[in-house]
């Protein structure tokens, strides 16, 4: 166990570790600079790039030249995207089981006149359109809708989604989502809907509709996602005065 | 019409519903002692003395949330008596009659079958299932709260982050 009288680069190790599992780093999110780490812990940097080279060939982060260090995997968590800090957070009970997806479709269209307003963006750009069913042990739990503008993510027809983090490749493009604007509400689910998520037509789901910023606060992703009721809790975090 | 639910507003339907008309039934309401349960979420000792109040909540003369909270007597002394007298909302006694502020908390929003009692009294096939504590001074517990929602009623939103 891990305390005062460890070793710096352990503690500082720890450190990271747990606000990886938290969420506060999340999957394809940079974390901070080791000049940055080791300015505001008072620590020598020679001690952060210890802590983050563990971390590295634990498989939990990966460097990129000339770009940072970023999260690649949260250990006993399955990466379903918005929350993990802040207003509203999701709870997944998938403990221990085994995360996969099945991709339903992807393709490259032209902006419709909602996602262009929505994006502020010409009529003519160009999106992806990416639909997934998430599953834990081979039952789904979760469909995904999520729309990103191809002019930030060029090469995403590339990419086999059913294996790879959409969140991980946006961090390896530059443009990590690290804040949401989330909303979450009960919805019967439509017989196509009920079909994917091996539920009865009409049976409540949650649909959380959320929209992803990177850190120079542009809109990088609008998503519909709809949650099995019984896998998934949702957490709002109260701040009133 | 959906009511929108934010991170910084109480968990009531009387502050939530804004224009729309609002109605509630008190159906329970008397001090009693804490049980494990209740003991564990507000951080008391067991059998505390607490006041237990559920309501009946009426939009637009629909019942639409069935509304339960337990809140600390020590720290609302004489809740039950002005809640009769002052008023019938929580969240104003808690803000004006005892000078709360700044609260903090967590929710747990989660969909859930019910009882056939609770069907008889709000009539739906599922609800949704708010779950949660308010503190003071960011570290006391004072309300903890268990409501349940018709399933469309509120969308529940954040901003995270940034």
């Amino acid at each position: 166990m891990v305390d005062y009288h460890s070793p710096m680069y352990l503690q500082l190790r720890e450190t990271i570790l747990e606000k990886i599992k938290s969420g506060v780093y999340l999957p394809g999110q940079a974390i901070p600079s080791e000049r940055e780490m080791a300015s505001f812990y008072g620590v020598n940097r020679m001690t952060v790039k210890h802590a983050v080279s563990t971390l590295v060939e634990e498989g939990l982060l990966y460097r990129i030249h000339g770009s940072g260090t970023f999260v690649k995997a949260v250990p006993g968590k399955i990466d379903v995207g918005a929350g993990g800090f802040g207003g509203l957070s999701i709870g997944i009970r998938a403990a221990g089981m085994i995360p996969q997806s099945k991709v339903l479709y992807l393709h490259r269209q032209p902006a419709s006149p909602e996602i262009a307003a929505l994006f502020s963006c010409d009529p003519q750009e160009m999106f992806y359109h990416l639909g997934r069913v998430r599953q834990a042990d081979s039952h789904p739990f979760s469909v995904q809708y999520a729309v990103f503008p191809a002019a930030y993510f060029p090469g995403a027809l590339e990419i086999d989604f059913s294996k790879a983090s959409l969140y991980e490749f946006m961090g390896q493009m530059g443009r990590a989502p690290v804040a949401f604007k989330d909303s979450v509400q009960a919805v019967a689910a439509c017989p196509k809907l009920a079909k994917l998520l091996e539920l009865s037509p009409g049976q409540i789901v949650f649909q959380c509709d959320y929209l992803s910023y990177d850190k120079d606060n542009c809109l990088v992703e609008q998503n519909r996602s709809f949650f099995r009721p019984d896998k998934v809790t949702f957490k709002l975090h109260l701040h009133i005065e | 019409m959906s009511i929108i639910r934010t991170d910084q507003q109480f968990p009531f339907l009387s502050q939530l519903a804004g224009r729309q008309r609002t109605h509630s039934r008190t159906l329970h309401l008397e001090m009693i002692e804490s049980n494990r349960e209740i003991s564990q979420f507000l951080k008391l000792p067991i059998a505390t003395p607490v006041y237990y109040l559920r309501c009946l909540c009426l939009l637009d003369e629909v019942p639409s949330v069935l509304e339960r909270c337990w809140i600390v007597q020590k720290l609302a002394p004489g809740f039950a008596a002005r809640y009769n007298q002052e008023s019938s909302d929580v969240c104003d006694l808690l803000k004006h009659a005892y000078s709360f502020s700044f609260f903090h908390g967590e929710e747990e929003i989660s969909i859930v079958a019910p009882s056939p009692e609770e069907q008889v009294l709000l009539p739906s096939q599922e609800y949704v299932r708010m779950q949660g504590v308010l503190l003071v001074n960011e570290t006391t517990p004072v309300v903890y709260y268990d409501h349940l929602a018709l399933p469309e009623l509120y969308v529940f939103s954040a901003r995270e982050g940034g």
